[in-house]
């Protein structure tokens, strides 16, 4: 088949008189970038922002305990015990003393008159008590601590009761 | 290993975006909620005691009240701190707090308005659930003398009574005492 002479495929006038390799023809941004012709990638180095991103997660995955550690024992307030447990048994309570020592740091607990040596003697005296019969678990207790005991004392103290199966421990007004 | 295509080797690339996204959700989480925890639960040492009968807290409407010690301790404040040096600080204690208000226990008036807090937030709490009253937890230093506890006790109970709590109700008006949990 004979070819057109204004054919679109071949122009052979079209460059007539002009250097070929002078000839620019346009070529779009997509073809080039198709062609790896013209500009080239952009990259942004992330590896460093995400070891220090990833060091702050493990930091703060580490440092969060949500308190998990704490838990709660459920006493009466001042006041309460006493008056609820009277109306029910007009009896009077069980009175702990405590007393704090000259340095501020040790303390000696006494139950009525009975010196008892720690926590773990005052849940034991309890116990057996409460085993021989001489009083029963719902009989009223009152703490009674000096107003210089510290307060991991007095919550020693109580939580030896609690222990000890008491179901009537409360703190002593002021 | 790249492959070949037609137009030349292909160089294998990680799409780290969700990643990244990912982790700085994370970290957003963590450091809002590191805030709030300390916000509400300032640190403190709580009494380490013999065979502790500790059980965690049943109800999530909570009150949570703190006693803070002039003398901070130094250091971390976990359980098993040898009971010398916790007791070694004063026993004065700074203020209460309940949330992000504090109360500087030396000044006129500071257990009358914390009183007043407490009830109102009881109140407000059994407004939106009548059904289930809200639990007042005691967070009180280690070190604090019970003198100066006893006096924040009593608002307590004076408070839970002004928020409409029934005083009859003996289970309602007590505390739940916080210390440390069992180790086991």
């Amino acid at each position: 088949m004979e070819k057109r002479p204004d054919s679109p495929i071949d122009k052979p006038g079209d460059n007539a008189g002009q250097d070929p390799e002078a000839v620019v023809h346009h070529v779009s941004q997509r073809k080039k970038r198709k062609k790896g012709v013209g500009g080239e990638d952009m990259d942004l180095n992330l590896t460093s922002m995400i070891d220090v991103i990833f060091q702050l997660l493990i930091y703060f995955v580490i440092t969060a305990n949500f308190m998990i550690d704490e838990g709660t024992i459920l006493a009466t307030l001042p006041g309460n015990a006493a008056e609820s447990a009277e109306q029910q048994k007009p009896q009077t309570p069980i009175n702990i003393f405590l007393q704090t020592g000259d340095d501020g740091r040790t303390y000696t607990i006494k139950v009525d008159n009975v010196l008892v040596a720690g926590p773990a003697d005052l849940y034991a005296y309890f116990s057996e008590q409460i085993h021989s019969g001489k009083m029963a678990a719902d009989d009223p207790v009152l703490i009674n601590p000096m107003g210089y005991v510290r307060w991991q004392h007095v919550v020693n103290v109580f939580n030896a009761c609690v222990r000890a199966e008491l179901t009537e421990v409360g703190f002593a007004p002021s | 290993m790249s492959h070949v295509t037609r137009r030349g080797p292909v160089q294998p690339k990680l799409n780290i975006t969700p990643l990244i996204d990912v982790v700085f959700l994370l970290i957003v989480f963590f450091l809002l909620v590191n805030n709030i925890v300390t916000d509400e639960v300032p640190e403190l040492k709580l009494p380490d005691l013999d065979k502790p009968q500790t059980s965690e807290a049943q109800g999530d409407s909570r009150v949570i009240v703190n006693i803070v010690p002039m003398q901070q301790y130094d250091g971390d404040p976990g359980p098993g701190t040898p009971i010398g040096e916790v007791l070694a600080r004063g026993g004065d204690a700074e203020y209460v707090s309940v949330g992000k208000k504090k109360w500087k226990i030396s000044e006129e008036g500071a257990l009358k308005e914390f009183r007043e807090f407490v009830a109102d937030s009881i109140a407000s709490r059994l407004k939106t659930n009548p059904n289930r009253p809200p639990i007042v937890m005691l967070r009180a230093d280690a070190a604090i003398y019970y003198e100066q506890v006893l006096p924040i006790l009593n608002a307590l109970q004076l408070a839970m009574v002004d928020g409409g709590l029934d005083p009859k109700i003996a289970e309602q008006i007590a505390v739940n005492l916080v210390a440390y949990m069992p180790k086991d």
